[in-house]
């Protein structure tokens, strides 16, 4: 029997890939993004969550990208109201463990770290402490930039957008070794526009840049069913994350899980019963 | 009407603990007060973090001593992720001596390239055989987030998730070791925690 279970545990065989809802979220409301540059406002938070499970989001992802350096306040308190029962995630502003604790009684499952993964590894290690790896991803906001990738980052409102030029072997070093358990990977000029995902030119070449990174990808940022369903094919992948096509037509998710199909992909994410 | 209570060790999203067993029907109560989990009928400690932490807390709040009273009396309860992981003999995470009811060492997940972040199904015979099947069907899905798995207790009944091949419900007396998440496991996670408490407990 012991033999039998080791040999189980031993293969490798994953859980079902996931399809992210991710909600991005200024001023406590949410909104349409297009490249973090220019927002729509898209509705209320609590509503936006509860479609989301309705629709059988696999997860979804809370983005705070008011680039306050902090948790807003209000935003706990309607994850509370939400009442959902799906993995949550959120992002923007988390700078110590008592954001982490917050969020935690709230309702938050995972949290996305971007400032301090970067900045501050070390607050990230103090992260791990309190709440495991398991609970935590970093956010790798890129833009091509020649044969190489950028880093774009907003530490906060007053300081603007930095963009750092780095070779993809240092980008998938410092992934690989901060303790988080996965990476989401954000095509930066590329979000909300449906269908342009792309970080160097042509078909999916970057992959091939951060494939030294040991941990699972989630990838955001202008994907369409067919492009998440090409990538839903790679091992590397783990999830594929929509923004706004959630706020353009009901059951959006729904629609994207049906176009999985068209790329043989389909066998990767669960298929749940609409209720 | 029925009380569940859930520890508060300051350790885990006990907000959606407390959804679900609202979404039930029933009552939930929160404290870390050794007494009141001496005294309730169901006990859950849910978790979400790491493993040496969450023993000190409850360390330091006498939890961890109303919990083993509550054993050898084989009273209910309930572990969900780290809360039922806490429930093994030595934890691999943090190279610390866990509760010992479960048989075997809490270690990560052998020759798997990353952490089981996702949905995964579980063997609907063993549901079945474990009464735990009610409501639910062979692709029912459930929410894991975990890099540490339970060792093999071949004492329990036990229900296997498949991709990959683990534990994910450890079942005795007493004791209800859930490995996954059933507060984040939508509808399927309300059905499963109800077969507990009504099925399993006789609630």
């Amino acid at each position: 029997m012991e033999e039998l279970y080791f040999a189980m545990c031993s293969k490798i065989i994953m859980a079902y890939k996931r399809l992210v809802g991710v909600i991005p979220v200024k001023d406590g409301r949410v909104v349409k993004s297009y490249g973090y540059k220019f927002c729509r406002p898209a509705g209320d938070v609590v509503s936006a969550l509860r479609n989301l499970e309705r629709w059988n989001a696999d997860e979804i992802l809370l983005l705070d990208i008011s680039r306050q350096a902090r948790i807003d306040p209000a935003i706990p308190m309607l994850i509370k109201k939400s009442g959902i029962a799906t993995p949550l995630t959120y992002g923007g502003g988390i700078r110590c463990t008592n954001d982490v604790n917050t969020l935690l009684a709230a309702g938050c499952e995972r949290f996305v770290l971007e400032t301090i993964a970067f900045n501050a590894p070390e607050k990230v290690k103090e992260l791990a402490d309190l709440v495991g790896a398991q609970a935590l991803i970093a956010s790798l906001p890129l833009t091509g930039f020649g044969a190489s990738l950028a880093l774009e980052q907003y530490y906060a409102k007053r300081f603007g957008l930095a963009h750092e030029v780095l070779d993809p072997s240092l980008i998938c070093r410092r992934m690989n070794e901060l303790p988080v358990s996965e990476v989401l990977v954000i095509a930066f000029n590329r979000e909300g526009y449906s269908g342009s995902f792309n970080l160097l030119g042509n078909d999916l070449c970057e992959k091939g840049f951060l494939s030294d990174i040991n941990k699972g990808i989630i990838w955001f940022g202008g994907l369409s069913g067919n492009i998440a369903g090409r990538l839903l094919n790679d091992p590397q992948t783990t999830a594929v994350a929509f923004g706004n096509s959630n706020n353009e037509k009901e059951l959006a998710l729904t629609a994207i899980r049906g176009e999985f199909s068209r790329t043989g992909s389909a066998h990767h994410v669960r298929r749940p019963l609409l209720r | 009407m029925t009380v569940i209570h859930l520890i508060d060790y300051g350790t885990g999203n006990i907000g959606s603990v407390v959804s679900l067993i609202e979404s039930l029907g029933l009552f939930a109560s929160v404290s870390g007060s050794p007494s009141e989990i001496i005294n309730a009928k169901v006990v859950i400690l849910p978790g979400v973090g790491a493993a040496g932490v969450a023993l000190s807390n409850l360390r330091l709040h006498g939890v961890y001593d109303a919990l083993c009273k509550r054993y050898e009396e084989m009273r209910p309860i309930v572990g969900i992720c780290l809360g039922a992981q806490l429930f093994g003999e030595y934890l691999h995470e943090s190279s610390c001596q866990g509760f010992g009811w479960l048989k075997g060492g809490v270690a990560p997940l052998s020759d798997y390239p990353f952490y089981n972040n996702g949905w995964c199904r579980l063997d609907y015979d063993a549901l079945k055989n474990a009464s735990l099947a009610r409501a639910l069907t062979p692709s029912s899905t459930f929410f894991f987030n975990h890099k540490y798995v339970m060792g093999l207790d071949t004492r329990k009944k036990v229900a296997v998730a498949q991709r990959p091949e683990i534990p994910a419900i450890y079942l005795d007396e007493a004791l209800c070791a859930i490995q996954f998440h059933p507060e984040k496991s939508q509808h399927n996670g309300r059905i499963i925690l109800r077969n507990v408490f009504e099925d399993h407990y006789g609630l």
